[in-house]
């Protein structure tokens, strides 16, 4: 039985094979691999975290929902996002499509959870030029580039950790101020 | 309940559990648990303790338990990694408003036969992205050529081309593909038709051409046109790809240089003939035969550098007295200094009624006759008078001049005398004269700078001070004409290959 003083569901959105999956893994296990599996269905990894909230150590679950990533979202079920305190909206820095339907995972995730928290992690950030920031991107892909302010993105790399667990912590402590 | 339970359970994993209206689980099976790899003791717990997957959507189950709603499923949960297990969570009502049966239907098989199956399909989504991305970045390649690109099958039809070749032949790229050239409506096609195609899809390898082609708005084009065979997947030749190069700005270029060429060459011959009447007028200028003068015998070697040269001399008979001799260098060649010698030969003619046994006053009205006249033209020169009276003498001045070499008749070679300025250069300078005596058998050489300043191969010159009065000391022999040969022959040896850079005049005085 969890003793946690928070439980947020946080789901996983984004396009097929941007490394959602993968993300959690590292967030959750301190782990990848290459080995590329398609996510079936719905897989909830759990998440303890400690925050430090004025002085005090808080601990909060965080439900990741994993789900498949589909080339259409008619095929996500609404179920899966029902109840979602917040999603991270997962693309691949390689692949201009995925940046392309950033936007569109917002409004979806949006559509069920209105005014829900989102990050957006810009991911396989190892796979290109280091110069940039996620601003940068933002303004190159969306077609609303304010939608999504600076303090939501992220350059990840599920491959190398990095900003990973920045990531993840950041959301949970927002989301745990947004509760209090 | 208990005998729904009991036919339910009865078959091969199916679970089945009553959720109460609080949404808690009673009386958890063990074997679910352990199916679930959870403790024992969540025998009793919430829905979402047992199964976090249905977080956020109590709303729907209550709705079950209210009998509001028929059926709630969620398919392929899948347990990873605490079990590599898929099952679909189905939720049916059971006793309106009191409570739901939960039934857990494991789908691990399906659930994984699915997996491969989508993997598979996501594999061959990737490799068919990878393709498609490898084929718009060669597209892109293609597209981003200035120069048109176009590739056929080995039937002649187009199989692709870039923007370039659509945008030169006026049409859509799609529109292209699949035509041959005759389908094709723009006028050059045919100029890009080769006959031998059949023969470089046979033999294969390359072929260029240049060739005039009419572009869709019927412009003449110059174009170079290289095409090779490319291979089919199998070995067999596959079709050709031709590349065409626009080189029409380059022939426009070309033709006009070849204009300015032959206008150049026309300007050329004008100014050839030019030299040539100036090297009339320049020989009219220089008498190269010497006078007869009583008492000496007097040589003369003239090699100007180019068709006309920069020197100049005169030797005039006085008589009984002997002769006077002007020689002089100016700065410069060709047509220019021709025009700049007939002036200084009419000053020279000039000078000479005044001056003709005042070499120093000859220089000083020269040098202000010349002063200012044409900027940054000098000249050195020297001015002399050949005394053969009864004690024979040299008397002359020089205005940075090589100094005179006397030849003595024992054999050894002396300067004479000393220089003033150059000629021309500041008014009313002065030069110095010069005496030195002369007897039978002495010889006299004026020169002017072409003779000390000749370089060799090592890149010295013969120099001013020794080796010039050996080279006239060797060049010694019983005439004045020989001796004139042999010291020109000894120059040119000294020469070697390296070619003259400046005129020569050597004037000999070999005295009775």
């Amino acid at each position: 039985m969890s003793t946690a003083a928070y439980k947020f569901k946080i789901v996983m959105l984004g396009d097929f094979a941007v490394g959602k999956t993968s993300l959690v893994k590292r967030f959750v296990y301190d782990a990848f691999d290459d080995m590329y599996l398609t996510t079936l269905g719905v897989k909830v990894t759990k998440k303890e975290i400690h925050i430090e909230d004025n002085g005090n150590r808080v601990e909060v679950m965080l439900l990741l929902w994993d789900i498949g990533g589909h080339g259409r979202f008619s095929e996500i079920s609404m179920n899966y996002l029902k109840g979602a305190g917040g999603a991270i909206i997962v693309s691949d820095l390689s692949n201009a499509d995925t940046m392309k339907h950033i936007q569109d995972h917002i409004s979806l995730f949006h559509e069920i959870n209105p005014g829900g928290k989102f990050f957006v992690a810009l991911n396989k950030a190892d796979l290109v030029d280091a110069g940039k920031s996620g601003s940068d991107y933002i303004k190159k892909y969306l077609d609303h580039p304010a939608s999504c302010p600076d303090d939501v993105v992220f350059l990840t790399s599920a491959k190398t950790g990095n900003n990973v667990e920045t990531l993840f912590h950041t959301m949970a402590v927002q989301m745990m101020r947004e509760k209090q | 309940m208990s005998a729904v339970n009991e036919v339910i359970s009865s078959r091969f994993g199916i679970y089945s559990l009553v959720l109460g209206k609080n949404l808690t689980f009673q009386n958890v099976p063990v074997d679910l648990l352990d199916y679930l790899g959870v403790e024992s003791s969540m025998a009793r717990s919430e829905i979402s303790e047992l199964f976090p997957e249905v977080v956020g959507l109590e709303p729907d189950i209550m709705e079950i338990i209210s009998g509001l709603l028929e059926k709630f499923l969620l398919g392929y949960v899948n347990r990873i990694p605490e079990r590599e297990i898929f099952f679909n969570l189905h939720v049916y009502p059971y006793e309106i408003n009191k409570n739901a049966i939960v039934v857990i239907e494991d789908v691990t098989e399906s659930g994984m036969s699915l997996r491969h199956v989508q993997q598979r399909r996501n594999e061959l989504f990737l490799a068919n992205m990878e393709l498609l991305h490898r084929d718009e970045f060669i597209s892109t390649l293609l597209n981003t050529m200035t120069n048109p690109v176009f590739y056929k099958d080995e039937r002649g039809r187009y199989l692709g081309c870039n923007t370039a070749f659509a945008a030169f032949v006026g049409m859509e790229q799609h529109e292209i593909i699949g035509k041959t050239d005759h389908d094709m409506m723009f006028p050059g096609i045919v100029s890009l038709h080769r006959e031998d195609d059949k023969d470089l899809l046979v033999s294969g390898g390359e072929r260029h051409y240049e060739s005039v082609v009419k572009n869709c708005r019927g412009e003449e084009r110059y174009v170079i046109v290289s095409r090779a065979a490319f291979p089919a997947v199998g070995g067999s030749t596959g079709g050709i790809v031709g590349v065409m190069a626009d080189i029409t700005e380059r022939k426009e270029m070309e033709d006009r240089l070849a204009k300015s060429e032959e206008s150049l060459r026309d300007r050329n011959a004008v100014m050839e003939n030019d030299l040539r009447l100036a090297r009339k007028t320049l020989s009219a200028l220089i008498d190269e035969t010497p006078p007869d003068i009583p008492g000496c015998s007097i040589a003369v070697r003239y090699q100007p550098l180019e068709e006309v040269g920069g020197d100049y001399f005169s030797i005039v008979p006085l008589g009984e007295m002997g002769a006077a001799v002007f020689l002089c260098d100016i700065t410069g060649h060709g047509v220019t200094a021709a025009l700049f010698l007939s002036l200084i030969k009419y000053f020279s003619e000039r000078i000479f009624f005044t001056c003709s046994n005042d070499p120093g006053g000859y220089l000083f009205r020269m040098n202000n006759e010349l002063h200012g006249y044409i900027a940054s033209y000098f000249i050195t020169g020297l001015y002399g008078v050949l005394d053969l009276g009864t004690i024979k003498k040299f008397r002359f001045s020089a205005g940075a001049h090589p100094l005179p070499v006397i030849l003595r008749k024992n054999g050894k070679a002396e300067f004479a005398g000393e220089s003033g300025i150059v000629i021309g250069f500041v008014a009313n300078a002065t030069y110095p004269e010069n005496e030195v005596r002369i007897f039978s058998g002495d010889m006299v050489f004026l020169y002017t700078d072409g003779i000390p300043e000749t370089r060799n191969k090592q890149d010295r010159i013969v120099g001013f001070e020794e080796e010039l009065l050996s080279l006239f000391e060797r060049g010694r022999r019983s005439t004045i004409e020989d001796t004139l040969d042999a010291v020109m022959k000894s120059l040119g040896e000294y020469r070697g290959d390296v070619p003259y850079d400046d005129d020569i005049i050597l004037l000999g005085f070999e005295i009775y």
